[in-house]
């Protein structure tokens, strides 16, 4: 049986921008169907990423194939591919479906195919009584439902999305959730990079974080999970004001942080047997309240990647 | 503005020499003058008149007054001394040699032999344009500086805008940014080239209807039975747009808001390229003028002019062509580098280094 190829391949791509190396020989492939997530500072270098990754940038160094179509190629087919860029912009004084029908068009799409898909995605977002308005006349929110159904208007293969999620209320980021879910679910294979650990913790397949234009991390968020340790919090909230130094001697406990007087975070190990733990705890404190989390790629995100300063000059190409 | 003032002004300058000359002459019959002598038109008056021929030249009434006296002298007033006395002195010579030769009792056919010019065809090789040439090609030029003017302006506002509006990467995204830059620049230059014939045509349309309706009538240029002359004119022009505007749009990919920018003032470079242009209408064989015709950017707007004023030699036409066609190639890879990285970059305008860096990357 074979194998398909990676919609998309980085082997060791590196980009300069003068001095800076905002990319530095970064390495990924995307499988068919799947929900990538990269996840980085501002700087990092997701945005050139992305941008090699659809032939606008050339890479300095290392290769960027497709495997779209059924084909392995080295130039992207923009009729297969859709973009969201993170820096988003409309041409105002045009009506919302003549805007998206220009744009499936520009991607090689039929134009009674694309008046049909514009209105359909219109009618799903609730925009089908606004498609002969002017976009200037839309709400900002409005505004990003066009530009996201202008990405994927063309029904492409690889869609990749440089902040979805960024300026939408907690609504509309659940819309826009469910809508790529349908994507994936469409046979649509898609990249993102978003800020908002929570919400790719929910959709992404795989993550890569990115630090300093580096893989500083990838896999599921499980494996991540797996592959830093991390297992559970413990979160108490204590009478008085203990002294908790012995915390940290105990079997399973990784680090101790105190919070404010009266509370603890505890992070113990995977796997670590809790009952000796509690029954330590109990008896040199007075717990008033206790609860348990786990850790989340939020935790795991700042492990990994904070504290890095952003590389300047970035913001060149970015 | 200015130029075209003063290039108007110097049309004008050559008005007496196309047009008859009216005298009034006191004493005409001393030389026994004929109603037209040469281009002169003659008003005969007698001395009494003198005083208010006087005035009405001083006010501009009448060109001039000649005086001829019994002694074979005569007396020429003017407002100021005319470009054409000695033309008139020829004149009256010869009708004064004349009156002798007849005074002397020489039979008609002797006469006739004697006064026998000398046979001398005169051919130009470098033959100055007519009036109608010049307004023509005048009128060409103000059309071209009209319909690049246009289309630089709306090629910088619709490259700035988009750069602004951040729109620049959806459409990379969907298109190849040499494909994008290329439509805009096409499609622009075919834009100011309909607009200058749409001119063109409103405006020979209003000269046959004054001509029908007035009488009104212009000097039309010889080159207008010249249709291969034409349409050459109109291919060079198309060429120059294509150049400005390929110029234009990597200059604008680089701005980063044009409110405030100073490469702004780019835009005016193609104004000046086009100011030699006027210059040829008037001395369309200078060396300088013919050097300009033939290397770009200058010779979009040179050689239009000169084509349609003089004659050009065919190899001067081709060499102009082909160096401004390769001079648009070479400009259209270099303005497509600048334009795929300038239009991805916001918040700050590149160095010059930076733009030359790009342009020699191939990525």
């Amino acid at each position: 049986m074979s194998v398909a190829p990676p919609v998309l391949a980085l082997e060791a791509v590196e980009k300069r921008f003068g001095d800076v190396r905002a990319v530095d020989g970064v390495t990924l492939a995307v499988q068919p169907g799947e929900i990538l997530a990269l996840l980085g500072p501002n700087g990092a270098g997701k945005t050139t990423l992305l941008r090699m990754a659809l032939g606008m940038l050339r890479p300095d160094r290392g290769t960027v194939r497709y495997g779209l179509g059924g084909v392995v190629t080295d130039r992207p087919d923009p009729t297969r591919i859709g973009y969201l860029p993170e820096e988003r912009g409309l041409y105002q004084d045009v009506p919302v479906r003549r805007y998206l029908v220009y744009f499936a068009a520009l991607r090689g799409m039929r134009r009674p195919d694309a008046r049909r898909e514009a209105d359909r995605w219109l009618e799903r977002l609730g925009l089908a009584d606004r498609a002969g308005d002017e976009l200037r006349s839309l709400s900002k929110g409005n505004q990003q439902k066009v530009q996201f159904i202008s990405s994927i208007v063309h029904r492409p293969e690889l869609a990749i999305l440089d902040e979805p999620f960024s300026g939408l209320d907690p609504l509309n980021q659940d819309l826009f959730l469910s809508l790529i879910r349908e994507l994936r679910d469409a046979g649509t294979t898609v990249v993102l990079s978003a800020h908002q650990m929570q919400l790719v913790e929910r959709l992404a397949d795989r993550v890569i974080l990115i630090r300093a234009g580096r893989t500083a991390g990838a896999g599921t968020v499980e494996e991540l999970r797996e592959r830093w340790g991390a297992g559970t919090r413990l979160l108490l909230r204590v009478d008085g004001e203990p002294d908790v130094a012995f915390l940290e001697t105990l079997t399973g406990v990784r680090s101790v942080r105190r919070v404010g007087t009266d509370r603890v975070e505890i992070e113990i190990e995977r796997d670590a047997a809790l009952s000796p733990l509690l029954e330590a705890i109990g008896r040199r404190l007075d717990v008033r309240d206790l609860r348990t989390e786990t850790v989340t790629l939020h935790d795991i995100y700042v492990r990994t990647v904070g504290g890095v300063e952003e590389p300047a000059g970035e913001e060149v190409i970015a | 503005m200015m130029l075209g003032g003063a290039f108007i002004a110097r049309l004008g300058d050559d008005d007496d020499d196309d047009r008859g000359i009216t005298l009034a002459v006191i004493g005409a019959e001393t030389l026994d003058l004929p109603a037209e002598l040469g281009r002169f038109r003659i008003e005969r008056h007698s001395e009494w008149a003198l005083g208010r021929l006087r005035r009405e030249v001083r006010e501009r009434g009448r060109n001039a007054v000649l005086v001829l006296h019994d002694s074979g002298t005569g007396e020429l007033i003017a407002r100021q001394a005319p470009s054409w006395s000695n033309e008139l002195m020829r004149e009256l010579t010869a009708r004064a040699m004349q009156i002798r030769l007849e005074a002397s009792g020489l039979d008609p056919q002797r006469l006739a032999e004697i006064q026998a010019p000398f046979a001398l065809t005169v051919h130009e090789a470098a033959p100055r344009a007519g009036r109608g040439e010049r307004i023509a090609a005048f009128v060409a030029l103000s059309l071209t500086l009209m319909g690049l003017f246009t289309g630089l302006s709306y090629i910088f506002v619709s490259v700035t805008g988009e750069k602004q509006n951040r729109l620049a990467e959806q459409v990379i995204s969907a298109i190849p940014p040499q494909a994008w830059i290329d439509g805009k620049i096409v499609g622009l230059s075919g834009v100011s080239i309909v607009g200058i014939l749409n001119l063109i045509l409103s405006g020979l349309v209003f000269l046959g209807v004054s001509r029908l309706l007035w009488g009104w009538s212009i000097p039309l240029p010889t080159s207008i039975e010249r249709p291969d002359l034409l349409l050459a004119a109109l291919g060079l022009i198309f060429l120059g747009f294509l150049f400005w505007f390929t110029f234009i749009t990597a200059v604008a990919a680089i701005i980063d808001d044009p409110q405030n920018s100073n490469r702004n003032q780019l835009l005016f470079l193609p104004m000046v390229a086009m100011v030699p242009a006027f210059l040829a209408v008037s001395d369309p064989n200078a060396a300088w003028i013919r050097t300009l015709s033939i290397l770009p950017p200058t010779s979009a707007g040179v050689l239009p002019a000169r084509l349609l004023v003089t004659d050009v030699p065919w190899w001067e036409a081709m060499l102009s062509t082909a160096l401004l066609i390769g001079a648009i190639l070479v400009l259209r890879r270099l303005a497509g580098r600048v334009f795929r990285l300038g239009m991805l970059m916001y918040g700050k305008e590149p160095s010059w280094a930076e733009v030359r860096r790009w342009m020699r990357e191939a990525g």
